[in-house]
């Protein structure tokens, strides 16, 4: 991946969100406090203005960039874990314009654990990681190279977040809601799938 | 001495906690605030900045008193981010009984680690 298609995921990534966001609000409102959409997207145009102000030269800057705007600009949980799992994902990204798909692999697994970790959240607890770790193992793997790979992970993102409808959230506000939170899709797992439905397109070279 | 940071939604339910802790505890431990500054929400940023803020008072030690998860979620991001000279603990206690035991603890001129004892402890302490 290069430097030039990783700032696209983020503009790709804004605008999805931005484009979504009624529907990640509304999603929120049933089991949480109905801002996800709203927080994500101030946050997300932030990180495209600082992007077009800085032009970080380097994938390490450019994910070092969107983990520090993240962090100051949206509040909760979801600010704080794409934030410090971006923060760890820079120390894998190398200094310079291009890694190769193996790194790319490492430094969304850096994400991942570090939302684990922060997050205290496993598998099945009807949060963003309900998205990414499925995604993340098929990428890791699956032998074909991930021009292939990642559109297909992408073709799956939105099922995977739709299934955390059938779930009891065990994180977050909406885990006070115990058995009432089943039966809503979580609001963390559907923004994570359009963050993968636009590397999908990225990788797979459609945008 | 030992400093507080309080972590909220809503910066007026902390500063009124403050108050309170400050009238309870003899105004010797330092109290700051952090979290709700235009809106409703906490970012790890907004948690930064407080302990900061402590960090010029002087403090040897910090506590991190929070109201619902994810102020924890941002306050463990901001000991990242800021790399504090000093110890900072994240309490895991109920927030008004907890940032007053740990206040009155602190203010009996009391170690750290009582302090956060009896902030802990005040989950077991019931009203009625």
């Amino acid at each position: 991946m290069t430097n030039t298609q990783f700032q696209q995921l983020w503009v790709c990534f804004g605008q999805a969100v931005s484009k979504h966001k009624d529907e990640l609000n509304q999603l929120d409102a049933a089991i949480g406090d109905a801002d996800h959409g709203t927080n994500l997207d101030r946050g997300l145009q932030q990180v495209l203005e600082k992007m077009q102000a800085a032009s970080p030269a380097t994938l390490q800057a450019t994910c070092k960039l969107v983990a520090m705007t993240l962090l100051s600009t949206v509040g909760g949980a979801s600010g704080a874990l794409w934030g410090s799992g971006l923060l760890a994902a820079a120390k894998v990204f190398p200094d310079t314009d291009t890694c190769d798909d193996k790194t790319l692999t490492q430094a969304i697994q850096a994400f991942v654990d570090s939302i684990e970790q922060r997050g205290k959240a496993v598998v099945g607890d009807k949060t963003m990681l309900d998205v990414f770790v499925p995604a993340l193992s098929s990428l890791a793997q699956d032998a074909e190279p991930i021009t292939v790979v990642v559109p297909e992970i992408a073709a799956h993102a939105k099922e995977w977040a739709e299934a955390t409808a059938s779930l009891q959230a065990k994180k977050g506000r909406a885990a006070y809601l115990g058995p009432r939170s089943v039966g809503h899709i979580d609001p963390g797992a559907t923004s994570s799938a359009l963050w993968w439905q636009c590397l999908g397109r990225i990788i797979g070279g459609s945008v | 001495m030992t400093g507080m940071l309080l972590v909220s939604h809503s910066r007026k339910l902390v500063n009124g906690l403050a108050d309170l802790t400050r009238e309870l505890s003899g105004s010797v431990v330092p109290i700051e605030t952090a979290g709700g500054e235009d809106s409703l929400g906490v970012t790890a940023s907004m948690v930064a900045s407080g302990i900061t803020s402590l960090l010029v008072q002087g403090v040897d030690g910090i506590l991190i008193l929070g109201d619902l998860g994810s102020a924890f979620i941002s306050a463990e991001t901001a000991i990242d981010l800021v790399s504090s000279p000093t110890p900072v603990h994240i309490v895991d206690a109920p927030l008004v009984e907890g940032t007053i035991a740990a206040a009155m603890t602190l203010s009996t001129g009391a170690a750290i680690q009582d302090a956060i004892s009896a902030a802990t402890e005040a989950y077991t302490i019931r009203k009625r």
